[in-house]
């Protein structure tokens, strides 16, 4: 059947009431997958550009907030011919609710891909309730 | 101005060219999937010739120096193994295959996965056996030098006054 080829854009991202920024440089929010496993949800971003040095991750409250921060990849003595995607940092932030282990949460960064893994914490996986005879 | 207008087939013109068929007992009853399968999903816009594999168009950027091109696309997520660059003098296709880790279970699914395509013409001759690819943090990054051109091509003659 017919299938449209997905365009890939980059959103920037919605800057936070109040807060201005201080780096000269454009923001967007990365495209994000929410996966749900057995014990844990996985957060999966896009974020070429970035690495495990320059991406941080803080949970302030119920909020994840991620950060990425992108060096302009256009060196000295050449010239944009063609400019499809924009150079920026990234941020994106999600609440988390409380069925999430907080002092268990991991991350990491291969191939641009930032992957959060949120383990569920005990209370909120499912438990059998032992019936005993009266 | 309806977009399907602009497409040069469109679906209705196809249509009619099905009725005119009748070679096969079986075909015509698949001409009828096929139609009441269109009418179901033709709306979506998309011609079925046309981007038929599932797939997304990753963005470029194109910077040039004196001599070289860089290409870079942005590709979070693709393994080296699965891309394909080849370069003619003056075209460079990237072909490549992005896979998903699971594809059942998500609560969000904003990223693109699937195969692309990408071809690009290049305003000037390149040297095809300098030519490098390197993927890092995502990013896949071809260069292309560019080929001298030949020597001798354009020379100031003086002239002599007697």
């Amino acid at each position: 059947m017919s299938t449209t080829t997905q365009e890939v854009m980059k959103k920037e991202a919605a800057g936070q009431e109040g807060v201005e920024r201080t780096r000269p440089r454009k923001v967007y929010a990365p495209a994000v997958d929410i996966l749900e496993k057995k014990e844990e949800i996985v957060v999966t971003a896009d974020m070429p550009g970035v690495d495990e040095r320059s991406v941080d991750i803080t949970l302030e409250k119920n909020v994840l907030t991620i950060n990425g921060r992108v060096e302009p990849e256009v060196p000295q003595g050449y010239r944009l011919a063609l400019s499809e995607y924009g150079i920026g940092d990234y941020q994106r932030a999600f609440t988390i609710s409380e069925e999430i282990d907080r002092d268990r949460i991991e991350a990491s960064v291969r191939n641009g891909v930032l992957r959060l893994v949120l383990p569920k914490a005990a209370a909120a996986k499912t438990r059998k309730i032992a019936v005993s005879a009266a | 101005m309806d977009l399907k207008q602009l497409m040069p087939f469109s679906s209705k013109e196809r249509a009619v060219d099905r009725e005119q068929r009748f070679d096969h007992p079986l075909a015509s009853m698949q001409e009828e999937m096929n139609r009441l399968l269109e009418r179901f999903f033709g709306d979506l816009g998309a011609d079925p010739f046309v981007g038929r594999a599932a797939g997304f168009s990753p963005r470029m950027n194109i910077a040039e120096s004196e001599t070289e091109f860089l290409i870079t696309v942005e590709v979070p997520g693709l393994d080296e193994k699965y891309v394909d660059i080849t370069v003619t003098k003056d075209v460079v296709t990237i072909k490549g295959d992005k896979r998903p880790e699971q594809t059942t279970g998500y609560l969000r699914s904003e990223r693109a996965f699937g195969t692309f395509t990408r071809t690009v013409p290049l305003p000037r001759e390149v040297d095809q056996e300098k030519a490098e690819a390197r993927i890092r943090q995502g990013v896949l990054t071809v260069i292309l030098p560019k080929k001298a051109p030949a020597t001798g091509e354009k020379r100031k003659i003086s002239i002599r006054t007697d």
